[in-house]
């Protein structure tokens, strides 16, 4: 007869389930949210938009040659463009600050997680000490 | 052979683990902890407000990490313990359930009852039944939405227990070996990982006779077990809030900025893509192809408008919808993704702009916004309104400025229209419609459509406090597929729902159900749906006495017509077609009006039931446009079925009808529907068409005359119609029946006279003067207007002339008063008082 569920014994079991499955469930989550924050600044979209004009707004110039009208075209152009990459610029450098401490978030979780049934033995351990001691 | 051993399988070690309190009720055991931990803590705080040796800190370290000990087990047991994993998919699993042991691939709440089952010595599947409705609860909704009480279920299975012993050597059974065989094939078919109790249920619908019973009287089958199981899985199972895919619903910040401002749009648009964000994106059903279209063409370069056209009603809304979902969630072309989807409120912009001009000059402004903007895509509702045809109050041609800015690519627009609309106005304009591609919106099906019912049944009994019955659900279904024709499904039945939950609702009771569904159909459609009552069934088992008490001889036709009417009630006619078509053939004068308007007052309830068409005003083809009508006009045939579908149909003299306006009726006597002049789908399957004809009644008479045989005779009269070309054969074939009418003798007609006279007695007596009819002057009547080739018509006119204009003169001259009683004397028709 084929062998088609895996059968481990209980400590190797609970030991694979939490250093990774449940590890991998974990990164996995906080990858979601990461990339969501990703989306939600829109990071990757906003650097290749960067210099783009803020909402379309640009002149074009038409007729004859007009040194005034160049000039007017010219700075009204730059104005959009480096209004554009300004608020850009300062949602990106939010993107960033918010994606680096999901990051530091994250690493925190793990840790917590790979470090929790030491700390569920030591606090049993030394609140018992506690209580029997004192 | 068959392979089940709970015992050896790594679920049973959950089972083992699941009766030690510690891990069953980890969950509750960590609140617990956990609260108790904070309430250490909190008195820890508060300690210097009184004294205590109490060592407040170390009775809250201890609680706390035993409550993170209880999550991790919690998280443990019902995460790695009760799921091993399956090292085959279930795919692999059917094909080779021979060589595997099946108990392997049970879930654990499903292994959970078979060990149940198992501890109680022999299982079939009684005893599966019975643990699976006493300890699942995920029976519970399945039973209660099937208004079935499951105690009462669970007690009449214990008593089937008593008569029917157990299996013997605490084997398994046949029926439960066939049952977790088909369980497994259920769970593969559904894409599972495991047997649930579900998958259980629905394989015991098949092999349990108690179960089957069950369904059997509340009519209802395997496949709808299935589907009802699976609205509950529907039900239960929920987005996670923190997966990706939920997050983004939240949109993102910045992609607009490298699009334009539109706020001239903004005052004269409807932002769906906003509206669908508030209502948290629900999601859609069905229509995939379609929306894979509209993907396409919206992703191209050049040709990128389009028009979509179907029924409304049948879900053109809800395509667009779900592409703006994928739109907004990036998971649509790249073309597509983030895009504005802004429905031009044209209507509004018309109020608002003084003339023509200035109409023009803003939709101009608005246009060229939409395309400086390169993210918005506009949608037009009743596209057909705004490009062609006449101008009325709430219309204007925007085909000019539109087709000016259709072949440029950043603008996009998607019109929405039926496809009246768009025969009669795009397809006439060819400059709008050489740059719209067409996309057709068919019809939902039945299975998109109960899934559809089954959300909008849980909003709606949480909005009027009401229970819906899933057989109600199966019957809105039904009764609108047959019933509804001119509304595209889903529409029809959401609608049906609606309707019937408010009915209940206004009828003071709790529960919708099958019967309520049909009373509302009923009265929306004049046609009798559901069960045959009472009455009504009186009137099929007697249709032919009753026919009779009107008509004489003629018994061939009343059998046909008869038995037509009860198959067509008991609902075992196969047929998509009529309730009955019929093709009276016969001399004149021998009862075949007669006899339509008698099955019209019996069956029908009315006379006024019978829609009768006289064909010998349709002798040219130009005569169409009368009959099934035409943009300008409603037709006599489509107009009079819309009005009231449950008639009978009356083509009298169809012989002389133009041959062309007889194929017409092919479609209807074979699909029983036809599309009228308006392009509308007129429903005929509640209706009766009776033809009757006069040709080949020389055969006829000449065959009564030689004394021939009558069984031959109906072929030898439509030979001669079909050699003479009268009728083709293929429009005859499509009657349900070919009724020869045979002459009346003299005997008939003294009988038909009496009923002549009987009416005209019936007249008097309304004004109190009671007129005796004798057999004499009956024989009289007969005697003088005896004619076979003019039958009963004939005499009428003899009544009339005869008896009808003695009687008029004595009234008036105050012969004949109130309170008198006379007969006629047949010699001569003189008035004889009494």
């Amino acid at each position: 007869m084929w062998q088609i569920s895996e059968k481990r014994g209980i400590f190797s079991l609970w030991f694979l389930w939490h250093y990774l499955i449940a590890l991998r469930e974990i990164y996995l989550g906080w990858k979601d949210i990461f990339l969501f924050v990703l989306n939600y600044f829109s990071i990757s979209f906003l650097l290749k938009t960067i210099f783009s004009p803020w909402r379309r707004y640009r002149f074009s110039f038409r007729g004859g040659f007009d040194i005034g009208k160049v000039a007017e075209v010219v700075v009204f152009n730059v104005f959009s463009r480096a209004l554009g990459m300004a608020v850009r610029t300062a949602v990106i450098l939010m993107g960033i600050i918010t994606a680096i401490l999901v990051i530091i978030f994250g690493v925190f979780i793990i840790l917590m997680w790979v470090l929790l049934p030491v700390a569920v033995i030591f606090g049993l351990f030394f609140s018992l000490q506690c209580l029997i001691f004192n | 052979m068959f392979n089940f051993q709970l015992k050896k399988t790594a679920v049973r070690r959950a089972l083992l683990l699941n009766k030690i309190i510690f891990f069953r009720r980890a969950d509750i055991l960590f609140g617990i902890c956990l609260l108790a931990s904070l309430t250490f803590l909190s008195l820890f705080i508060l300690k210097d407000y009184f004294y205590t040796e109490i060592n407040f800190l170390g009775w809250s370290g201890l609680f706390f990490v035993s409550s993170l000990l209880f999550a991790e087990m919690d998280l443990f047991f019902k995460n790695s313990v009760k799921n091993p994993k399956i090292l085959i998919s279930l795919q692999e699993a059917v094909s080779s359930m021979e060589k595997i042991n099946i108990a392997e691939l049970l879930h654990f709440d499903a292994a959970r009852i078979v060990e149940k089952a198992e501890n109680m010595g022999g299982v079939d599947s009684y005893l599966l039944l019975y643990f699976l409705l006493k300890e699942a609860r995920e029976m519970d909704f399945v039973f209660y939405r099937l208004l079935i009480d499951k105690e009462h279920a669970v007690r009449e299975i214990e008593g089937l227990f008593e008569q029917r012993g157990r299996v013997a050597g605490g084997g398994y059974a046949d029926c439960f070996v066939d049952t977790m065989k088909d369980a497994l094939v259920i769970a593969k078919t559904r894409g599972g990982e495991r047997i649930t109790n579900e998958d259980i249920f629905v394989a015991l619908s098949e092999h349990n006779r108690y179960l089957q019973g069950i369904l059997y009287r509340n009519g209802l089958k395997k496949k709808e077990v299935l589907e009802l199981v699976s609205w509950q899985r529907r039900i239960k199972e929920k987005e996670n809030p923190w997966s990706y895919r939920n997050l983004i619903k939240k949109g993102r910040i910045g992609t607009e900025w490298a699009s334009g401002h539109t706020p001239f749009i903004d005052n004269f648009a409807i932002d769906w893509t906003k509206a669908m964000k508030f209502a948290g994106f629900p999601e859609t059903v069905g229509h995939d192809e379609e929306g894979d279209s509209l993907e396409r063409v919206l992703s191209r370069n050049e040709m990128n408008s389009l028009v979509l056209v179907g029924k409304p009603g049948s879900g053109r809304k809800s395509i667009i919808q779900k592409i703006i979902k994928k739109s907004f969630l990036g998971e649509s072309l790249s073309e597509v993704n983030y895009h504005r989807f802004l429905e031009l409120d044209l209507p509004a912009l018309l109020a608002y702009a003084q003339g023509f001009e200035q109409t023009e000059k803003m939709l101009d402004e608005i246009f060229k916004e939409a395309t400086k903007a390169g993210n918005i895509i506009l949608i037009i509702n009743n596209f057909h309104n705004f490009v062609g045809g006449e101008q009325r109050p709430g219309t204007v041609d925007i085909s000019g400025i539109l087709s000016s800015y259709l072949h440029i690519s950043e603008f996009r627009v998607i019109g929405i229209t039926s496809y009246a609309g768009f025969h009669q106005y795009i397809e006439a304009n060819p400059s709008v419609l050489s740059l719209l591609e067409k996309i057709e919106v068919k019809e939902a099906t039945e299975e998109d459509t109960l899934i559809l019912l089954e959300k909008k049944a849980v909003f709606l009994e949480g909005k009027y406090r009401k229970l819906i019955s899933f057989a109600a659900l199966k019957k809105i279904i039904s009764v609108s597929a047959r019933y509804i024709r001119d509304v595209p499904f889903p529409e029809k039945a959401l609608d049906l729902l609606e309707e019937s939950v408010v009915y209940v609702d206004q009828q003071k009771k709790g529960i919708l159900l099958p019967e309520h569904v049909e009373k509302i159909v009923s009265e929306k459609t004049e046609v009798p749906v559901g069960e045959i009552d009472a009455k009504e069934k009186d009137i099929l088992l007697n249709m032919e006495k009753l026919i009779h008490e009107r008509m004489v001889n003629q018994k061939e036709a009343v059998k046909a017509v008869s038995y037509a009417l009860r198959r067509s009630r008991a609902d075992v006619d196969t047929r998509s077609g009529l309730i009955g078509s019929f093709l009276f053939l016969g001399p004149t004068g021998v009862g075949k009006t007669e006899m339509a308007r008698a099955i019209a007052a019996i069956y029908f309830g009315t006379e006024k039931r019978v829609n009768r068409i006289d064909m010998s005003e349709f002798q040219n083809i130009s005569d169409v446009s009368r009959l099934i009508g035409s943009s300008q006009e409603d037709g006599l045939l489509t107009s009079g079925v819309r009005e009231d579908p449950f008639s009978l149909i009356l083509l009298d003299e169809i012989e002389k009808a133009h041959p062309d306006i007889l194929s017409l009726f092919l479609q209807v006597l074979d699909e029983g529907h036809i599309t009228d002049g308006k392009g509308r789908q007129v429903d005929f399957r509640n209706t009766m068409l009776i033809a009757t004809s006069n040709a080949g009644y020389q055969t006829i008479l000449e065959s009564v005359e030689k004394k021939e045989e009558w069984e031959g005779l109906k072929n030898k009269v439509l030979k001669n119609l079909f050699n003479k070309g009268t009728f083709r054969p293929e429009f005859v074939n499509r009657f349900d029946e070919v009724v020869l009418f045979n002459p009346l003798s003299k005997e008939d007609l003294i009988t038909i006279a009496g009923f002549q006279l009987e009416k005209l007695a019936e007249k008097l007596k309304e004004k109190d003067i009671e007129f005796k009819v004798t057999k004499k002057l009956q024989e009289r009547i007969v005697e003088m207007s005896y004619d076979p080739v003019f039958g009963a018509r004939e005499m009428q006119r003899a009544i009339q002339n005869n008896i009808g204009d003695v009687l008029s003169s004595a009234i008036l001259r105050g012969e004949l008063n109130r309170g008198e009683s006379f007969s006629i004397k047949a010699e001569d028709f003189s008035i004889l008082k009494e």
